[in-house]
């Protein structure tokens, strides 16, 4: 108890010194725990269903001959469930999940609102992934037809005074009856939804197929399920199955996929990405071992300063050990503050921190002992290595030399402190260089010529608007001055989804087919989108009379571009009028455009065609003029819509949004690097800082020698700065090739993408290198400056 | 060559100033070797480093070969300090992470020498000397009678008219203390005026004019 007096006593005295060491320790705790946080977070996914490890989903993969790789999908066909069950003894069951539409409108009193996370069920569906039931028939909730279960948020939403069990509750008109109520999903989880609907009344369950994919499927394996054997029996299953589709040039897969892998390892339906997990552990464990590098750095140049203080003792007849002992306590209690202030500033942080991530990370680890032991393990691991180190150099040092003045110890070379200076460097110029180029990546992503107009494009839900109200609607904002033009689609144009084939007879390959994206387009479209035709004419009315025709004479106009004719091998020109078959729809080509990015940059531009179809519109487009007010604009537009349909809630987004969120997960990455290679710098920073200071302390006399001799200041600080100046230089030397590989590596994810330009690597490496300038120049000037009497004062 | 005239420097020590030199008026011709003397805290080497341009007075005129020495901007008070002083310490002040020769030839670095210019200068003065032998060791590797010749040698580099010692043999035993003594008196002899300090009273005698200092005053 006495010797922490002690210990206290001493931080109290040396102020300056232990906040420095203790904060930088302490920022390096948080970052680390707030990035452990998010690997956590994306670890843990799914996994809190208690029997995530016996759980799979079932995904598809789909592969055309001239395909270079299968086209993975989360869906698999509604007959696939049942089959597999009887199939397979290895399941003990499988469910299936089936999107209800994205806009189902459901009653609270007089009020209708807008829910899209409702979802049918088989009935056993709980029985597979077993959320908690909080309420209700925890037996067999999703038993009858007309069986409703809701998440308590929904509960609480529809049913605020009530208990909502046996209760109805009015979707699109038809009512359903609540039977239990499950507990809210987390955060961590790829299987999202607030409302679970008995699938026992839709009619598609009736009759199963395997011709189309619409369904999720999860499977309950048996306990020890060998499931690589298991995957080959369902892969000669499906080779089975789809034996025609194999003969024309189509394989198809199904792969059985771990609940808690999909998250990560899914390609069919995972939204994360292992790459990012294993960049976030490294940069968090970097951060921790950097900061306590710094605190050793700190604490071994502060120590010399003590070091006559230490020597007196060691005369004075304290042990080695006892000397050792002090230190170890001195530190420990540093780093014991260092680790609740980081604690602390976790708890506070977390919350921002997952806002500027846009990564909503909740953790309920507050209450986990197993936290608390990891975390006094983690306080014994960090103390030997922070305080350990340099109360073992420092218990070394040689006493006479120390009272001599002579204070040449190993640590005075400090080549050890050296590397690991020379370390922090590397990390930070490297994140420095990424947060450069994703930064650039990110500025060529938003500002690129895509081939598709995106700007003042407001996106209406078109799902609740039948034809007729849609081409209403459409003449009313086209009275509008604001609006220049109104159109609609099957799925947004910045990210097309639909899989087709084409077909044509004429020309020079008979029986020709081929591989192509689809959407069913609005008259307009391709003027409100700026969409360019090459060859032939936009549509007409004549065109959407003839699509909208049911008979057999049915012609479909078609619209290609210009990759597809290349493909196919005709100029624009010469396809004007051929006729081409897609999926059952015939019609002749009709227009040409030029080539236009509709998915995410990652991907090359692949061939497209547009038809008109008026089936089913997800989205309605509201072009604005350019010169218009959006806010006016969007109070017109909200007033027509509301006079049209007084009880459907008004939402808009605009299209730039869209494509904004195929980037999520890069803008995500970037904003991460961005905060922590502003900290891993700075952190550098305090310990350049620290160890200059040493340094410029340690060479006051040779300073004061060096101004008699007829040294400048310039040439003093130079002498100063050069050794560190030249470390930053060498991280950079070091750090640039690892830079060019990994940014190499990022950026090939890109079809569209930046070239490695040098002079960002030089612009990373000046920024960092006049940051670190600017540190240890404050102090150069200072001991420069001094006047030499005081420093050659002879004793 | 060098005149003060009422020169005076002081510290406010709790209100009051505190004289450390007190209406200091002097005269010193070139070619003269003068040594000063007087009991310890009596202003002798604050007196010195006014002279040597490393401290200032609070008042006072400071002449230096004509030229006012406390009106000049403080690059061409460098300039002059530069090519006209060598300084010489009573603890030696070589670097220890350089050698002998090193540290001869680093303030010649500072007047920006060319590297031949440096060798041949640097090599006059390890001839002249007799430290050639020793020019590749580190100053802990020489006793200190041998380090002050290297100190003596190094501020003598820059081919200063004036040398300044303060208390050059003060850890020296007396017999180095001899040699040293003999050595200023041959460059005074060579043309270099020379101002030392020192307590002992036989080597005060080397100087051509002793001046006796007490309570910052000279007497
Ligand atoms: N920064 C300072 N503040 C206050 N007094 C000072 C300061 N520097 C020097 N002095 C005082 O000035 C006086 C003269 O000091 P100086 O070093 O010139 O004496 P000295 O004659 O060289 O003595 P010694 O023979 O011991 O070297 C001393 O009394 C000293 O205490
Ligand atoms: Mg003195």
């Amino acid at each position: 108890m006495n010797t922490l007096k002690i210990a206290f006593r001493n931080i109290r005295k040396n102020r300056g010194f232990a906040i420095i060491n203790i904060a930088s320790l302490a920022l390096g705790i948080t970052c680390f725990l707030l990035l452990s946080a998010y690997v956590y977070h994306e670890l843990t996914y799914d996994r809190f269903l208690s029997n995530s490890d016996r759980i799979s989903m079932v995904t598809s993969g789909v592969k055309a001959a001239d395909d270079e790789d299968y086209q993975y999908w989360s869906v698999t066909p509604t007959a696939l469930a049942p089959e597999f069950e009887k199939e397979f003894p290895e399941i003990e069951k499988a469910v299936r999940m089936y999107n209800y539409n994205d806009a189902a409108l459901v009653e609270k009193g007089s009020e209708t609102i807008k829910e899209n996370g409702l979802k049918y069920v088989d009935s056993d569906f709980l029985k597979v992934l077993d959320y908690k039931i909080l309420e209700g028939n925890s037996n067999s909730p999703l038993a009858n037809p007309s069986d409703i279960v809701i998440t308590e948020k929904l509960a609480k939403k529809y049913f605020p005074n009530t208990n909502p069990i046996g209760k109805t509750l009015v979707v699109d008109n038809t009512p359903w009856r609540v039977s239990a109520i499950i507990e809210d999903l987390p955060t961590f989880t790829e299987i999202k939804f607030t409302a679970l609907l008995s699938n026992k009344g839709l009619e598609r369950y009736k009759q199963t197929q395997w011709g189309s994919a619409n369904d999720l499927t999860f499977l309950l394996l048996k306990n020890n399920i060998d499931t690589k054997a298991f995957q080959s029996k369902v892969d000669r299953f499906a080779n089975e199955k789809f034996k025609e589709e194999a003969k024309a040039g189509f394989t198809i897969k199904f792969n059985i996929e771990q609940i808690q892998d999909i998250h990560l390892h899914s390609k069919a339906a995972g939204s994360g990405n292992m790459t990012y997990i294993y960049i976030f552990a490294f940069l968090g464990f970097a951060l921790l071992v950097i900061s306590a590098v710094n605190f050793t750095n700190l604490s071994l140049s502060h120590a010399t300063e003590r070091a006559k203080e230490i020597a007196v003792r060691k005369v004075l007849g304290a042990a080695r050990k006892l000397v050792f002992k002090q230190f170890i306590r001195e530190g420990a209690v540093m780093v014991g503050l260092a680790l609740i202030i980081g604690l602390v500033s976790t708890w506070f942080l977390l919350p921002i921190f997952s806002a500027y991530i846009a990564v909503p990370i909740k953790l309920n680890i507050w209450t986990n002992p197993i936290f608390y032991i990891s975390m006094l393990g983690f306080f014994i691991i960090l103390n030997f290595l922070a305080s350990g180190w340099p109360a073992w150099v420092i218990s070394h040092f040689k006493p006479i030399n120390v009272i001599k003045g002579q204070l040449k110890s190993n640590y005075a070379k400090f080549s050890v402190a050296k590397i690991l200076i020379t370390f922090q460097y590397c990390i930070s110029i490297f994140l420095v260089i990424c947060t450069l180029f994703a930064f650039r990546q990110m500025q060529f992503i938003q500002t690129k010529d895509t081939g598709l107009n995106r700007s003042q494009i407001l996106v209406l839900d078109g799902d609740i608007w039948k034809n007729i109200e849609r081409e209403t609607m459409k003449n009313e904002l086209m009275k509008l001055s604001s609006i220049k033009n109104v159109s609609a689609s099957y799925d947004s144009p910045v990210n097309i989804q639909g899989g087709y084939s084409l077909q044509t007879a004429e020309g020079k390959q008979a029986n020709f087919k081929m591989d192509i994206t689809a959407i069913p387009i609005e008259r307009d479209f391709l003027s409100t989108f700026d969409i360019p035709i090459i060859a032939g004419e936009n549509l007409n009315e004549t065109d959407i009379i003839k699509a909208k025709d049911t008979s057999v004479n049915r012609s479909v106009a078609i619209i290609i571009n210009k990759l597809t004719v290349e493909k196919i091998g005709w100029t624009p020109q010469e396809a004007i009028g051929k006729q081409v078959h897609i999926n059952g729809r015939k019609g002749p080509v009709k227009a040409v455009v030029d080539n236009f990015n509709f998915a995410s940059l990652r991907e090359e531009v692949r061939p497209v065609a547009l038809f008109p179809e008026y089936n089913y519109f997800g989205n309605i487009f509201v072009k604005l003029e350019a010169n218009a007010n959006s806010k006016q604009a969007i109070q017109e537009i909200e007033s027509v819509v509301k006079k049209l349909k007084p009880n459907a809630p008004f939402e808009y987004h605009f299209l730039d949004e869209d494509y904004a969120d195929l980037y999520k997960q890069e803008q995500q990455t970037t904003k991460i690097m961005q905060l922590f290679a502003l900290v891993t710098v700075s952190i550098a920073c305090i310990g350049l800082f620290a160890i200059s200071a040493y340094a410029a302390q340690q060479r006051v006399k040779e300073i004061g020698i060096r101004k008699v001799l007829g040294a400048s200041v310039a040439k003093l600080v130079g002498l100063l700065t050069n050794d560190f100046i030249k470390l930053v230089l060498i991280a950079f030397i070091i750090t640039v090739p690892l830079g060019y590989l990994a940014m190499d590596k990022w950026l090939a994810n890109f079809a569209y993408h930046i070239h490695l330009e040098w002079w960002i690597f030089v612009i990373a490496g000046l920024v960092t290198l006049v940051i670190s300038f600017l540190t240890i120049a404050g102090q150069a000037f200072k001991a420069a400056r001094a006047n030499p009497i005081y420093s050659l004062k002879d004793e | 060559m060098i005149k003060l005239e009422h020169i005076f420097k002081w510290y406010n020590v709790g209100g009051t100033k505190s004289f450390i030199l007190k209406d200091i008026n002097l005269e010193i011709k070139e070619g003269d070797f003068v040594s000063i003397m007087g009991p310890s805290g009596s202003g002798k080497s604050t007196l010195l480093n006014v002279i040597g341009m490393l401290d200032e007075p609070d008042e006072g005129n400071y002449f230096f070969m004509d030229e006012d020495v406390l009106n000049m901007k403080a690059k061409k008070r460098s300039q002059l300090f530069q090519s006209h002083i060598g300084y010489v310490f009573q603890s030696y002040h070589l670097i220890d992470e350089l050698t002998v020769y090193e540290n001869i030839e680093t303030p010649l670095i500072y007047k920006n020498l060319s590297s031949s210019e440096r060798k041949s200068i640097v090599s006059d003065l390890l001839d002249r000397f007799n430290i050639v032998g020793k020019k590749d060791l580190f100053p802990a590797q020489l006793s200190g009678g041998q380090q002050q010749v290297v100190g003596i040698a190094r501020a003598l580099a820059g081919s200063p008219k004036l040398l300044l010692a303060d208390e050059p043999t003060g850890n020296l035993n007396s017999k180095q203390g001899e040699e040293i003594m003999e050595l200023f008196k041959q460059l005074n002899e060579d043309g270099v005026t020379i101002i030392q300090v020192t307590h002992s009273e036989k080597n005060a005698e080397y100087g051509k004019s002793i001046l006796n200092m007490l309570d910052g005053q000279i007497k």
